[in-house]
């Protein structure tokens, strides 16, 4: 059950910003998992610092979500901009090019083998909450990522900039006639979206192995969760992991190979009744 | 002046039309003796170009003529490939009757994916055709007792007739052409007019009575079809099938070729798929890092080259954005 749940968070700030930067700039960003993969990785350099490991942690959580957001803007405005105006397929082309890139620097920069982050002491053990007992190292996750998606909610619901990233995907022209300049916007939420897919990879660090290739698995559910939810909701993304993430516990149980053939046969029923997803507008 | 540059246009255009028979010749003479003249391990090089050039026509077909970007076509690559596989090995066929039958696994398997993500264009057709590719991936990955999992799926052998290098070579050679030249009949054929008229605009097209869906639908299975094609040849070539050959990342492979060598050229794909083939080859020599390698060049190309190497523009399908 709390492994469902895991998962659905994970995915949840994965998706949110495919969904997110589709929804306002119209780029599919397949190498977005990739920016997950990087946040994971800057934990297992962070914990090598001369600090107490905890403290290593906490500076992780934060830095490497700042990190990743200063990459992802230099490849919007080095790399992504340059092919925005010739359509979706370039735009695709490039980022499926990054996710070899990441893979290839990653490998050089820390090896190709299996890592495994050295958990501060409060993470590890297990802790009793009467009807489940969860891991320690999975606290990070079952804490900060309910937080994030409030977060979330609160930027693009209570201030200003949100309102004006909303209105964006509602008709980018008309707001870039009144007078906001939508391509910084743009840039700025695609690092925000970056940056969230940075914090899942810092905050599952703790719980898993890491090699580089380990962001295609992910980025595959992510699309599954994007294409469920409705391509530029978040609301619906959020559904779509959780429905996901429980069908994958759900598996767990019972036959664990069938969990990512159950993902698309979800996907399939959702779509046959509802093409644009749950909560996607027809296009 | 305005004259002398249409003179070196229509010169140009003159050129192309002797260029591309006269190249196609070359390489047609050039593909039968390459086994003469050149050692083994050459001789391997040019089936996995040949195989790979298949796969890459195939997925332009899609990508070139009706203007869908499959992402997941390596599903029907490996799902022909591990058809013809177990077949072979679980089943006792023999090598000519797996052959013959694991494409159609892999047409009935784009049929089931086409019914849902046809109806659907642009991006919602990416992420659907990439998600549900990995199906296939996650089946062979985990159902151990039959595919093997990541141990792969070994012992697939075909008839001792075909045993060595050479004879296998001639082998895909024929198959590929044949296979070609069907998929060259078909893009010049009423059909293929139909698929190149939704490309350019799939509401006229509907318009004037094509049947969009449904022309989409079709071209997607026998996509899929020729792609089984291509993976059943790889499995007896390489007598063993592992989970990679349907991993998302291995449907990147026909893209590549595809934007190198040009997306409207009908065989821009196999001047791509010679490209990348001895590409790594020579670029494994210095770096193992070639998928470092390949997406810098992938960027660089689209960014910088939009026109691929045989000079046709990818952009000019996928109209700009709203």
């Amino acid at each position: 059950m709390s492994s469902g749940l895991i998962k659905a968070m994970l995915l949840f700030l994965i998706a949110s910003g495919l969904s997110l930067i589709w929804g306002m700039g119209r780029v599919i960003n397949v190498a977005h998992a990739s920016f997950y993969v990087l946040g994971a990785f800057i934990v297992l350099s962070m914990m090598q610092l001369p600090f107490d490991a905890a403290i290593n942690y906490a500076l992780a959580l934060v830095l490497a979500p700042i990190i990743v957001a200063l990459v992802a803007a230099v490849i919007e405005l080095g790399l992504l901009r340059r092919v925005y105006h010739r359509g979706i397929l370039p735009v695709v082309m490039v980022t499926f090019g990054l996710v070899f890139v990441f893979q290839g620097l990653v490998r050089i920069i820390w090896g190709d083998e299996l890592h495994v982050v050295n958990t501060p002491a409060f993470m590890r053990g297990a802790v009793s909450l009467g009807v489940v007992t969860i891991a320690k190292n999975q606290l990070p996750i079952i804490i900060v990522a309910p937080l994030t998606a409030i977060g979330i909610w609160a930027v693009f619901y209570r201030t200003r900039w949100g309102t004006l990233v909303r209105a964006a995907t509602q008709d980018r022209e008309m707001l870039n006639a009144l007078g906001t300049n939508v391509p910084r916007l743009f840039t700025v939420t695609f690092m925000m979206a970056a940056s969230l897919a940075a914090l899942g990879g810092v905050l599952v660090a703790p719980t898993i192995g890491l090699f580089p290739a380990m962001d295609g698995p992910l980025i595959v559910d992510a699309f599954a969760v994007v294409v469920i939810g409705g391509l530029g909701s978040i609301l619906g993304s959020l559904l779509a992991a959780i429905i996901i993430g429980l069908v994958f516990a759900f598996s767990l149980l019972i036959a664990p190979e069938l969990g990512t053939v159950l993902t698309f046969l979800i996907m399939a029923v959702v779509l046959s009744f509802r093409p644009w997803g749950l909560r996607g507008s027809p296009e | 002046m305005l004259s002398a540059t249409k003179k070196r246009f229509a010169a140009a255009k003159q050129n192309a039309s002797w260029l591309q028979p006269a190249l196609l010749a070359g390489l047609a003479i050039f593909s039968l003796i390459v086994p003469l003249i050149l050692g083994t391990f050459n001789v391997f090089l040019a089936t996995e170009i040949l195989i790979l050039a298949l796969f890459s026509v195939s997925f332009n077909m899609l990508l070139g003529y009706t203007g869908m970007v499959s992402f997941g076509q390596a599903a029907y690559y490996g799902l022909g490939a591990y058809a013809a596989g177990l077949f072979v090995t679980r089943m006792g066929l023999p090598m000519p009757l797996a052959f013959a039958l694991a494409p159609f696994v892999a047409a009935v398997g784009a049929a089931l994916v086409g019914a849902i993500a046809v109806r659907r264009a642009h991006a919602y057709f990416i992420m659907l055709t990439l998600a549900f590719g990995q199906i296939v991936y996650a089946i062979a990955l985990s159902w151990y007792s039959v595919t093997g999992g990541d141990n792969g799926l070994l012992g697939v052998r075909p008839i001792p007739l075909l045993s060595s290098p050479t004879n296998y070579y001639y082998f895909v050679l024929v198959v590929v052409v044949i296979c070609l030249y069907a998929m060259y009949r078909l893009v010049n054929s009423p059909f293929g007019s139909g698929l190149k008229a939704i490309r350019e605009n799939p509401l006229r097209a509907e318009a004037i009575g094509i049947n969009v869906l449904l022309h989409r639908w079709v071209i997607f299975i026998i996509a899929g079809f020729f792609s089984g094609v291509a993976g059943a040849l790889l499995a007896f070539f390489q007598r063993s099938i592992f989970p990679d050959a349907a991993l998302f990342t291995k449907s990147f492979d026909p893209l590549v070729t595809t934007v190198l060598g040009g997306v409207g050229n009908f065989f821009g794909p196999v001047v791509g798929s010679i490209f990348l083939v001895l590409l790594e080859r020579f670029v494994v020599r210095f770096t193992e890092h070639w998928l470092l390698v390949v997406g810098g060049l992938v960027i660089i190309v689209v960014i910088g080259f939009s026109r691929g190497i045989t000079g046709f523009d990818i952009s000019r399908f996928f109209g700009r954005r709203r």
